[in-house]
């Protein structure tokens, strides 16, 4: 009797393995990315959120001057506050920050320092934004 | 070799149609807000809205907006038109408005955009004033 090989089954055995492995792998990757995009969004969101909480800002004083104003802040949280943007009276304004001894911290208010802020504009009140989005009003 | 050829040319077939339906099906317009703010200050009658919107979905936005109403019922926002927002990417935009909110009361955000294939996103979210 002659033996039949079985050829076609086996490819149409091959063809099934294909398709399932294709379409699981489809499956699989989108529903990772759409999982891994939402855990990343509400990572993202907590973080800043304790960034924000961290923030803590105390405002020693205000003074004007003829070249504008100059505010005296203290960090008295745990990290290093950097400052996005100073308004006055919500405009947006210039501003440069320096500790006692004069030097320039940039755009940073360190930690546990004394430092003055500086802005060319007067006002009844001062907004400093930091870069996790707290934002602190100050009123004169 | 009759039956081999209708079941390959039969696979390829379902995979063309199962490979067209996952790249229709992977095409999804979504934002997600990583956060918004929204905070009276002591100058009257202005108010800074904060928003950082992500594109969690997987096609690139053309056009991102985010605002809400104040207690005039007046709408303030943010438009960006050529955004190109890729997939994965954030924006965030900050600001003073000449708006009148309440300290504690809720205000609704409206989040939209609009999507490089012309479909189009937009959900509403609900923020409680600071000041």
């Amino acid at each position: 009797m002659r033996q039949r090989k079985a050829v076609g089954e086996v490819i149409a055995v091959a063809l099934l393995l294909v398709v399932t492995a294709a379409v699981m792998t489809v499956v699989i990757s989108y529903s990772n990315e759409q999982i891994f995009s939402e855990r990343q969004t509400a990572s993202e969101a907590m973080e800043k959120s304790r960034k924000r909480v961290a923030e803590l800002v105390s405002l020693i004083g205000i003074s004007a001057n003829p070249g504008g104003m100059s505010i005296e802040l203290l960090n008295y949280g745990k990290e290093t506050i950097t400052v996005e943007k100073v308004m006055v009276d919500g405009i947006v304004s210039t501003f440069s920050i320096q500790r006692s001894d004069g030097t320039i911290t940039g755009a940073v208010l360190p930690v546990r320092e004394l430092v003055t802020l500086q802005t060319p504009n007067t006002g009844k009140t001062v907004q400093i934004l930091t870069n996790s989005g707290n934002l602190f009003d100050f009123s004169t | 070799m009759l039956l081999m050829a209708v079941a390959i040319s039969g696979g390829i077939t379902v995979w063309q149609s199962m490979n067209s339906q996952a790249q229709t099906i992977s095409k999804i317009s979504k934002l997600d807000v990583v956060d918004v703010s929204l905070v009276r200050l002591q100058v009257d009658g202005k108010s800074f809205f904060s928003v950082t919107l992500k594109n969690s979905g997987t096609i690139p936005f053309d056009t991102v907006e985010a605002g809400f109403w104040d207690d005039a019922n007046k709408y303030v926002g943010f438009i960006k038109n050529s955004a190109n927002l890729l997939p994965g990417a954030q924006w965030a935009e900050n600001d003073v408005f000449d708006a009148n909110i309440t300290p504690n009361q809720k205000y609704t955000v409206k989040i939209s955009g609009a999507s490089s294939d012309g479909s189009k996103f937009s959900m509403a979210k609900t923020v409680s004033a600071m000041g």
